[in-house]
């Protein structure tokens, strides 16, 4: 067996010619069937001659030429966007973390595949890979995998997928996916319109021809991908493990990374069942994974999970037992508090720029009484060198507000301010996550697929604070649904006054979800969220809650 | 020419085919291990650049390891300024045991890792380790296909005719990475 990425490249298996010969052969078969059919059908004696025969098959290989290149253009493209994948985030640290990652595998390889890692915004655990003829492949792993795998286990993850690439496994499943796969569901979806009243209607009348393409496609397609699904050896799954450990020798993270994904929410969409071939640990679609025996070897692409995690600790001095208490441990890993923001220094003084030289300083009250000064004047505070417009300035603007109330001038506020306070946002991170965030009331700008992010990971413990809040929020569901009913049922009703800093369309104050009651300003076309300070923490706070309750209402924002 | 002639011909014309073939197999090869140093080589120039970076992000928590930073500078230099392959194999097993031993120091400090330009450094500097270690893998597995066809029969001949040598292995002094699991599958 190759364990190496040189010897795999040496026994790498060109099997991609048996798929178009089983296409071929397969619209073959059901060309025969329709011509024979509707020769019985119509009562027209069959005289099957060579010539006939030979017609025939060239319409099969024509039909495959045309089913396999409409198949296999742009593959990586399409399952990509089947599966909702996105490219990461610069800036993400968890997002750099799998970039570096899959360049180091890519060094492994010895740079022969480009490989590009992309991200699945979703809470499972699980990951793929898809490559193409030009030695492209991408890695994809989700969300939920990368908050909660450690860099070792996701080394393994992103071995185990990249042995599949250099092997060849992935080209032969992706191709497969692209030919079977991902035309299954719509067209299960269209035949569906061709049940009942409506689809006799059909047959009768000229849409006859349609209906039976479709079905002919129908069921070269599931047959094909039935029969392929007999050729993919299990074995290829122990392999790529192999593969993973010899590359990153650390068998134990594998099989934790396993065991992890194993114990988890695995799905992964609509599509997830038809590219199951392509994860690393079954969807969850197919009841025969997790069972062996000889029917299991046949019809199921991927081996138990526990036994890929036996074989895995088998190479390690760590029992079952042993290993089990390990994950136990692993899920009670402690959370770092969340770091307090640095306290600003609260200067007495500040100086005012007289429009020739700066005067002062003065206190407070004394700058405020100034009859020059206005929120745009430019001030610093003393012992400072930088200077800046009074409404930046959080006291000022604070005294400002107060003085001005609600009738006072409206300072025109730049793409970055905090709605709240006006002050220029500056890049932090939270989980993670760089959100745009202010550094006065620590409020905070992210798009639905960065709360998504957030949401997913488990760095940060929760102050108590956050928990005193979640307890003030209602609980009996009567009041829930008369909440939801009044504020979130007609949220444009609710619509504010200024423009989203990104895409300028309205903001409206709505729930971000119904499950959980907590109010943001959301923009009603980009999904660009403006959370209040504790509100992003509240969110993810009700959502853990929900997840360790067992509640089924995954949150998918976006 | 006789039927002998004209086999003896087929033949001669055959090895001299066969010779070609496995002189430009071994030169393949050849290319393939030198092409697979120069990937340690930028691997070691990524983290000789990233070392000064880190060394100064983190010396002002570290002000009681000057001794540990210093040796990783030392070791540093060391690395950058080895000419030959076995010197700098040596000052490269030194530069990973000195910051090892920095990020073993580093523990012992809280306030370093909630810094964020720190933390994205170790990263960096963590995934160059691998990809050094990955780039030496697979250099090692392309040293032993050219060394195993230079000693082999019967390409060993051409290979003895035209000059070819076996290629040094990369080789890691470190008791810990020598360490890999047994793969059973």
């Amino acid at each position: 067996m190759a364990f190496t990425f040189v010897e795999i490249e040496e026994h790498r298996t060109r099997n991609v010619l048996v798929l178009f010969v089983l296409l071929g052969v397969l619209y073959f078969l059901s060309i025969v069937a329709l011509v024979w059919g509707s020769r019985l059908i119509l009562g027209i004696p069959l005289r099957p001659s060579p010539g006939a025969y030979g017609s025939m098959l060239l319409v099969a290989l024509l039909a495959a030429c045309v089913h396999w290149l409409f198949s296999t253009h742009d593959l990586i493209g399409r399952v990509v966007g089947a599966v909702m994948a996105k490219p990461l985030e610069p800036g993400d640290t968890y997002h750099q973390r799998l970039k570096n990652i899959v360049e180091e595998v890519g060094v492994a390889t010895g740079g022969r595949y480009r490989i590009e890692p992309y991200i699945m915004p979703t809470a499972a655990l699980n990951a793929c890979a898809v490559s193409d003829f030009n030695n492209r492949a991408a890695i994809i792993v989700t969300e939920g995998l990368l908050a909660r795998s450690s860099r070792a286990q996701l080394e393994g993850v992103v071995g185990h997928e990249a042995a599949h690439i250099a092997s060849g496994d992935s080209l032969a499943r992706s191709i497969f996916c692209g030919l079977f796969g991902l035309h299954e569901e719509a067209l299960k979806r269209l035949s569906g319109l061709f049940k009942g009243r409506a689809g006799t209607d059909m047959l009768r009348g000229r849409g006859g021809a349609l209906v039976l393409f479709v079905m002919v496609v129908l069921w070269v397609t599931t047959t094909a991908k039935r029969l392929c699904e007999l050729c993919l050896s299990r074995e290829q799954e122990y392999r790529a493990d192999a593969v993973a450990v010899r590359l990153t020798r650390n068998p134990l993270a594998l099989a934790e990374a396993l065991h992890l994904i194993d114990g988890h929410w695995r799905g992964v969409g609509a599509q997830g069942e038809s590219l199951a071939t392509l994860f690393i640990v079954d969807v969850g679609g197919d009841r025969l994974a997790d069972t062996s025996g000889l029917v299991a070897d046949w019809f199921s692409t991927h081996p138990p999970t526990h036994r890929r995690i036996e074989a895995l600790l088998g190479m390690t001095s760590v029992s079952p037992k042993n290993f089990a208490e390990l994950m136990a441990q692993h899920h009670q890993r402690p959370r770092t508090p969340v770091p307090e923001p640095a306290q600003t220094e609260s200067p007495a003084r500040w100086l005012a720029w007289g429009g020739e030289e700066w005067q002062g300083p003065f206190d407070l009250d004394a700058l405020l009484a100034l009859p020059s000064f206005t929120p745009s004047s430019w001030v610093r505070r003393e012992g400072r060198v930088g200077a800046q417009p009074a409404y930046q300035d959080p006291p000022l603007l604070e005294a400002l507000q107060r003085r001005y109330g609600q009738d006072g001038p409206v300072t025109p506020l730049p793409a970055t301010a905090c709605p709240r306070c006006h002050v220029t946002l500056t890049r932090t991170r939270y989980e993670g996550v760089p959100l745009d965030t202010c550094p006065a009331c620590r409020g905070c700008y992210a798009m639905p697929d960065q709360v998504t992010r957030v949401l997913a990971r488990e760095e940060f413990a929760f102050p108590e604070r956050i928990r005193r809040l979640a307890a003030l929020l209602p609980t009996d569901p009567r009041t829930r649904q008369r909440l939801v009913k009044t504020y979130g049922q007609y949220p444009w009703a609710r619509m504010k006054s200024r423009q989203c800093p990104t895409c300028r369309s309205a903001v409206v104050r709505k729930f971000f979800t119904n499950a959980y009651l907590v109010e943001v300003e959301q923009c009603w076309m980009c999904g660009l969220t403006w959370f209040d300070p504790d509100e992003l923490e509240l969110l993810q706070y009700l959502y853990e809650q929900a997840k360790a309750r067992g509640a089924s209402a995954f949150l998918e924002p976006g | 020419m006789g039927i002998v002639g004209f086999v003896l011909l087929i033949l001669v014309v055959a090895l001299v085919l066969w010779f070609f073939g496995a002189y430009n197999g071994l030169v393949q090869m050849r290319q393939q291990v030198e092409n697979a140093w120069s990937q340690i080589d930028v691997q070691l120039k990524r983290r000789h650049d990233l070392i000064p970076n880190l060394v100064e992000a983190v010396k002002g928590y570290l002000s009681h390891e000057r001794q540990t930073l210093e040796n990783v500078i030392k070791a540093r230099q060391q690395a950058v300024d080895a000419t030959n392959i076995k010197d700098k194999m040596q000052a490269e097993n030194f530069l990973t045991q000195t910051l090892r031993s920095l990020f073993a120091v580093s523990e012992r400090y809280p306030d370093l890792k909630a810094n964020h330009n720190v933390m994205a450094l170790q990263e960096e500097l963590t995934s160059t380790e691998n990809r050094i270690s990955f780039a030496r893998q697979f250099y090692n597995e392309q040293t032993m296909r050219l060394n195993t066809t230079v000693e082999s029969v019967p390409t060993n001949v051409v290979a003895g005719m035209t000059g070819f040598n076996k290629a040094e292995f990369f080789e890691v002094d470190d008791a810990a990475h020598r360490q890999a699991p047994p793969v059973k599958f």
